[in-house]
């Protein structure tokens, strides 16, 4: 199982995913290999019984690769040090180098000779120091003839220049790993750590299957810094979209979570028969209804989401404002951690300037989910982008009437048995939870439907027979290519 | 909200009202889907899909974009920038403010934060136990700095406390190894009475632990809890003095101050990391130290360090070498004039300090504006920046030292060895602005053949001259020679190889 910045170090849907799916696969024996930006960062997961090891994979946070293994010796790493030299670097590792940058400055013309340089680079980097060969003047002297004296990218500031050199040079700490072996590597993002799953596909004909939440290429556009001139980021879109063409190209199924996500398959050169939607399950004896000790006559507007730009809360304190003036009984109970914490301040004080301290409050993070989705009225997620949220199909299956935005793959998840608003507008937002405040037959009714549309489509068995379907799938097929191969020669 | 806009330039406001730089198309079709721009409104404008339509916004979108223009920030005014320029002068004098600090306090308390001593035996004691300490504990520090550094800088603060830790305790160690070693050494020697190997530990021990516990504080550029461990070991040795009335209890004042100094620093360091990870809750879970890798990284610092300390004490030494009867005698009429040329170091350090943090800001692009392929014209900047800063150390300094000899020519005793010192000191923060651009570069190893040349140099041609002359004071004449031909060595080395490929320097200095 391949991860990046989520399981097991990061709580979040593709975590609980990971997990979900891992945990109850207990046929399969996983090794996960999680790529994060800094090393011994504390597990938000038990490791289930069948993960057999786990590599962490930092690419900051040590000054060498490896370094926090304890398993990783230091005569070991002095031995590959000693063996680095410039020669060798120029002579090994500077074809395949200047390859590699070739490819992503063209957003990857050609994935197969962008895959053959990242093994190449590979096969070089377990052998030899990662450091030395980063911060040797061949690796930095092919970056200035590829990209410093490119026709276009040589207009892009020096500074961001060499910024970006490091970040690449960090990136490539993911290919000093020697990677277990495995019969099926699978993706839980199409990005940096798809790369082992590649090199696996080539060195060991080991199929390789992506699931996608949110589209890593989209998302990665929205994190882009606006500031920065067109080249720069068009640099940075090139170095993602040759990571997602190459991971697309070798994958042989891609998986993602939602209808929506489609679009930006296709229109990133997916063929159709590689992709296939399969929906996240959830657990549904824990999210059901349930009774609970909330004995207040307050109507309970719950919302679970990070306190993030990304969630759009101030767009829910606006909507608030307005609700509350109609139904004064209405609180809303925001669940989850602050992921940005100059974002929180704001919506401190934003609730501040409408006088809305007893009507919305941050509740933190909670193991209980269940518990709070059962205490609310109503459920509301009021997000500006979404992949196939687990929150709203939770709620749902607590019985739980959905006011959710129309982003990603909600209007999949909600159907008919919910009510969708457009994001980014507070005052449709505040219709929609005046709309199930006031009709309680209403809310009753789209709460039962949305429970047993739930429990029709979006349960554990369906997610995890299509999984189990989709390995037995590209095993047999790898099988069979064997089977044919070896009865060739 | 896109249900209301009917046509492609209110699409177009509204793309720009989330961000004002949207690029290219890709990021116009982000930026409607999270307005809620669906495929089916795509077709209700007459667009294949949200793609489509898209580029048809991003093409209206040109219009509306204007250029060059920033928003929010403002620009920087000129009181600003000399707000800034005097921090960062105050925050280099402090490098050197100790000894400022404890001449202040000298000849206004009348507090001395050595004891003062008309014997040259016990004086011999006492000094020769504080350059012991100094050099002993020189090259313990850096071996564990550049990990601290690093930890610090990822906010690990588990890491640091174990960093700290590890460091303290083998500081600890190797201080008392050090200690037993030298008294056997005297001991062996014969030569020295009993109280004077005594008296010579005691200073030894204590001095070394201040060293070590105020070590962090100069990494971490924690300016002004270093002071307070000065004010607060000053301020110990005067209320002891108060109270104590005999000679060796007198001694002892400076003792407790100096251990007194060291239990602030630690208490601060202690205090300033737990509130730290306090309100900073980690994310790190079992932070592993491994030992090797931070001794590998830090052994040509820590190389670096000492050389560096045996340079400026080598004069020390050879004017202090008797022989017979004693090894190592204090000259006092050596240590007025040498103690007062360290006050010139302040102002060149508070230049320095400026003119390094300009240097890494122009190195870092904050300052310049050049594309990629104008890499020489970058260059040529870095090397304009770094012969400023060369300029006006030396400038700065001789400037200081015309003033310091007309205020206090009175005190200085001997003016050849004053002049000769404070020349050599001059130089010596050239020497450092030159070892800072080397670490900053993270190329520690690059400056040991010069230094380790400059301090044979500085030995043998003391030793020379002194055989020459038979006179000891022209060791400072050494020291001048041989810091102004480091000084020089060294400048070229940084023009001639670092700043010849900064930006390969530069970028690889992570």
């Amino acid at each position: 199982m391949l991860c990046e910045g989520t399981y097991p170090f990061y709580r979040g849907g593709v975590s609980t995913w990971t997990h979900n799916l891992i945990l109850n696969l207990k046929d399969y024996e996983f090794f996960v290999l999680s790529v994060t930006p800094a090393p011994f960062l504390r597990r938000r997961y038990d490791l289930p019984p069948n993960v057999k090891g786990i590599l962490d994979i930092p690419l900051w946070g040590t000054e060498f690769a490896k370094e926090h293994m304890r398993e990783f010796k230091f005569r070991d790493f002095l031995s590959r040090n000693l063996s680095t030299d410039e020669r060798k670097i120029r002579k090994e590792f500077a074809p395949s180098l200047r390859v590699f940058l070739d490819e992503i400055k063209h957003g990857c013309r050609d994935p197969r000779r962008l895959a053959e340089a990242i093994c190449e680079m590979h096969v070089f980097l377990t052998k030899h120091d990662h450091r030395r060969t980063v911060r040797s003047e061949t690796f930095w002297n092919v970056m200035r003839e590829e990209l410093f004296n490119d026709r276009l990218y040589g207009y892009t500031k020096l500074s961001y220049m060499i910024d970006f050199s490091r970040i690449l040079s960090h990136i490539l700490r993911l290919l000093s790993y020697e990677y277990p072996y495995a019969d099926l590597s699978h993706s839980s993002v199409t990005a940096f750590c798809g790369l082992p799953g590649i090199i696996l596909k080539i060195e060991r004909d080991t199929p390789y299957l992506i699931t996608e939440h949110g589209v890593y290429f989209r998302e990665r556009i929205l994190d882009l810094p606006s500031k920065s001139s067109i080249i720069e980021r068009m640099l940075l879109i090139n170095l993602y979209r040759a990571i997602v063409q190459v991971n697309y190209y070798y994958a042989d199924k891609v998986l993602p979570v939602c209808r929506f996500n489609i679009n930006w398959e296709r229109e990133l050169g997916v063929s159709e028969e590689k992709i296939e939607v399969i929906y996240n399950g959830i657990n549904i004896e824990r999210f059901k209804p349930l009774k609970t000790n909330a004995k207040d006559n307050l109507k309970r507007i719950v919302v679970m989401a990070r306190i993030d730009k990304l969630k759009g809360i101030m767009n829910l304190i606006e909507a608030m404002a307005k609700v509350s003036k109609h139904h004064p009984e209405a609180i809303c109970e925001i669940y989850g951690p602050i992921s940005d914490e100059a974002y929180f301040k704001t919506c401190q004080r934003k609730i501040k300037s409408l006088n809305l301290e007893d009507k919305v409050l941050f509740m933190g993070p909670t193991d209980k989910p269940e518990l709070a989705y059962n205490r609310a009225y109503v459920v509301v997620q009021p997000s500006l982008s979404e992949g196939f949220p687990f929150t709203v199909i939770e709620a749902m299956a607590c019985g739980k009437p959905v006011i959710a935005t129309d982003v990603g793959g909600v209007s999949e998840a909600i159907d008919s048995f919910g009510v969708i608003v457009p994001p980014r507008s507070s005052i449709a937002l505040a219709e929609g939870i005046m709309k199930v405040l006031e009709n309680e037959e209403y809310a009753e009714e789209i709460g039962g439907k949305a429970r047993r549309y739930v429990l029709e489509r979006f349960t554990y068995k369906e997610f995890l027979e299509n999984y189990r379907r989709v390995y037995l799938e590209v095993l047999s097929e790898k099988i069979w290519r064997e089977i044919i191969e070896w009865q060739r020669s | 909200m896109a249900e209301v806009l009917t046509d492609l330039d209110s699409l177009a406001v509204a793309v720009l009202e989330v961000d004002e730089n949207v690029k290219d198309y890709l990021d116009v079709a982000v930026i409607l889907e999270v307005i809620g721009v669906t495929r089916e409104t795509a077709k209700r404008y007459g667009y294949k899909d949200i793609f489509n339509l898209a580029e048809a916004v991003f093409k209206a979108i040109r219009h509306y974009q204007l250029r060059g223009e920033t928003a929010g920030t403002r620009k920087k005014t000129r009181i600003d920038s000399i707000i800034e320029a005097l921090r960062l002068f105050a925050g280099g004098m402090t490098l050197g403010f100790p000894w400022v600090i404890i001449l202040l306090v000298y000849i206004i308390f009348k507090v001395s934060w050595l004891p003062i001593s008309e014997t040259p035996l016990v004086s011999t004691s006492v000094n020769l136990a504080l350059v012991a300490s100094i050099i002993s504990t020189s090259w313990i520090s850096p071996l564990f700095m550049r990990k601290l550094f690093y930890f610090m800088y990822q906010k690990m603060y588990s890491a640091v406390r174990k960093i700290l830790v590890a460091y303290f305790i083998s500081g600890f160690f190797i201080t008392l190894l050090i200690a037993i070693l030298l008294v056997m050494f005297t001991n062996t020697l014969g030569i020295y009475p009993d109280w004077w190997i005594t008296y010579f530990t005691i200073f030894f021990i204590a001095l070394s632990l201040l060293w070590l516990t105020t070590a962090p504080l100069y990494a971490l550029r924690l300016h002004i809890p270093l002071i307070l461990t000065y004010l607060c070991s000053l301020l110990i040795i005067g209320i002891s003095y108060t109270v104590m009335r005999s000679i060796p209890q007198k001694f002892m004042a400076h003792i407790y101050g100096t251990i007194g100094g060291s239990a602030i620093a630690i208490i601060y360091l202690t205090v300033y990391l737990y509130l730290r990870s306090r309100f900073k809750p980690e994310s790190y879970g079992d932070v592993k130290i491994r030992l090797p890798f931070t001794l590998y990284l830090g052994m040509p610092y820590s190389i670096v360090n000492l050389l560096y300390f045996i340079f400026i004490f080598t004069d020390r030494f050879l004017v202090w070498y008797r022989g017979s009867p004693y090894l190592f005698l204090v000259d006092f009429l050596y240590e007025t004039p040498a103690s007062l040329s360290l006050l010139i170091i302040t102002v060149p350090f508070g230049v320095m300090n400026y003119y390094i943090q300009r240097f890494y800001r122009y190195l870092s692009g904050e300052r310049s504006e050049f594309n990629s392929f104008q890499i020489d014209e970058y260059r040529e900047s870095i090397k304009k920046i770094y012969l400023k800063m060369q300029t006006v150390i030396f400038l700065s300094g001789f400037s200081f030292w015309v003033i310091l000899f007309f205020l206090i020519r009175n005190q200085i005793g001997d003016v050849t060895i004053f002049t000769y010192l404070s020349i050599g000191h001059i130089f010596l923060i050239s020497i450092i602005s030159n070892i800072l651009v080397f670490f900053c570069m993270h190329r520690p190893v690059m400056p040991l053949l010069p230094m380790l040349l400059g301090t044979l140099l500085n030995f043998t041609l003391g030793a020379i001259l002194i055989k020459m002359y038979g006179v000891k004071y022209v060791a400072s004449m050494s020291y001048m020679v041989s810091s102004i031909i480091m000084a020089i060595f060294l400048i070229t080395m940084v023009i001639e190889t670092i700043i010849k490929k900064i930006d390969y320097y530069y970028y690889s200095a992570f």
